[in-house]
């Protein structure tokens, strides 16, 4: 079967995020008030062929120790879909 | 001894380095193709170049540690030969995990391309053994992802096993620490090696800093003399 994956890679708790911070400070200038915590991540989709959604999405986890996520520096969640 | 230069692509200080080695140490130093499984020459000296491997798609230098050579970089690293990672090489290093820590953006949000200051904090690896402990040299920097990063915990690990070999210092009062760091790294790490000391990652270049009209300062060539010398009293 066929499936969508979609992985959200985030930083890490505790881990400087520098384009987060960066956007922070650029939506206060914007006179976004109020707002804290921006972190900037990334999206990695992908289609897959996959057994079931569970063993797709056990496919994407090892992909994100492979290569997709460092796991020292960042976090991801992954969801699955039929396509 | 025998130096070899793996090329990425995107890689963009492979031919300094090969320059900087083969003119201060009139020795060979070969090429590598990152598609290659292997080093026809058997080197004494592997260096991972800086640059900008696969244009740093995803994270500076994950692509570049899961190339094709890379295996047979690592092995040549297990067998105790020197392995030598330069600026993205060093990220490259981290990405392997054959060093620890990761490099994260510079504080400053910008690329920093820059003359700085380093001391030598550690001469006891297969790198440093020829300079002096405590030295400044000059070495410049030319990154973006420069912010040497490990867990409190490791840091500390790392710290006690003595396994800073350079930090960012002022070269007026010899000081070195975070404060000096223009990227932010973590007490001021510029490079670290391995518990067996054959392993080295740095971010500022050396090669930059060895052919002296270049203006980027001569303190390098020492860092080849002290390599090649270390070379000839302890063999691989």
């Amino acid at each position: 079967m066929l499936f969508h994956a979609e992985t959200l890679i985030t930083p890490r708790a505790g881990v400087l995020d520098t384009q987060g911070k960066a956007v922070e400070k650029t939506l206060g200038q914007l006179g976004y008030e109020g707002v804290s915590e921006v972190r900037v991540g990334r999206i990695v989709t992908m289609t897959l062929e996959a057994a079931n959604a569970e063993a797709a999405a056990e496919c994407v986890r090892e992909m994100c120790c492979d290569l997709l996520a460092n796991d020292l520096i960042e976090t991801y969640s992954i969801s699955v879909r039929e396509a | 001894m025998k130096t070899a230069v793996v090329v990425f692509p995107g890689s963009n200080c492979d031919r300094d380095v090969q320059r900087a080695v083969s003119e201060t140490l009139k020795s060979p130093v070969e090429m590598v193709w990152h598609e290659e499984r292997s080093f026809a020459s058997e080197p004494d000296l592997v260096i991972l170049p800086g640059g900008f491997s696969y244009g740093d798609y995803l994270r500076s230098g994950a692509m570049a540690a899961r190339s094709p050579i890379i295996e047979a970089v690592r092995r040549h690293a297990e067998s105790g030969k020197r392995l030598l990672g330069i600026c993205n090489g060093f990220q490259v290093l981290t990405e392997t995990r054959l060093l620890p820590g990761a490099l994260l953006a510079n504080t400053s949000t910008t690329f920093i391309c820059r003359k700085c200051w380093l001391r030598v904090e550690q001469t006891n690896n297969r790198f440093t053994s020829g300079l002096k402990k405590g030295a400044i040299v000059q070495y410049p920097i030319a990154h973006h992802e420069g912010l040497f990063f490990l867990p409190k915990d490791d840091l500390a690990e790392l710290e006690k096993e003595g396994r800073v070999v350079f930090r960012y210092a002022d070269p007026a009062s010899g000081e070195a620490g975070e404060k000096f760091a223009p990227n932010g790294a973590l007490n001021g790490i510029a490079g670290i090696c391995n518990k067996e000391g054959n392993i080295l990652g740095l971010m500022p270049h050396p090669e930059r800093a060895t052919v002296s009209h270049l203006n980027g300062g001569s303190d390098g060539g020492a860092f080849w003399l002290s390599i090649a010398q270390d070379f000839a009293e302890r063999g691989a």
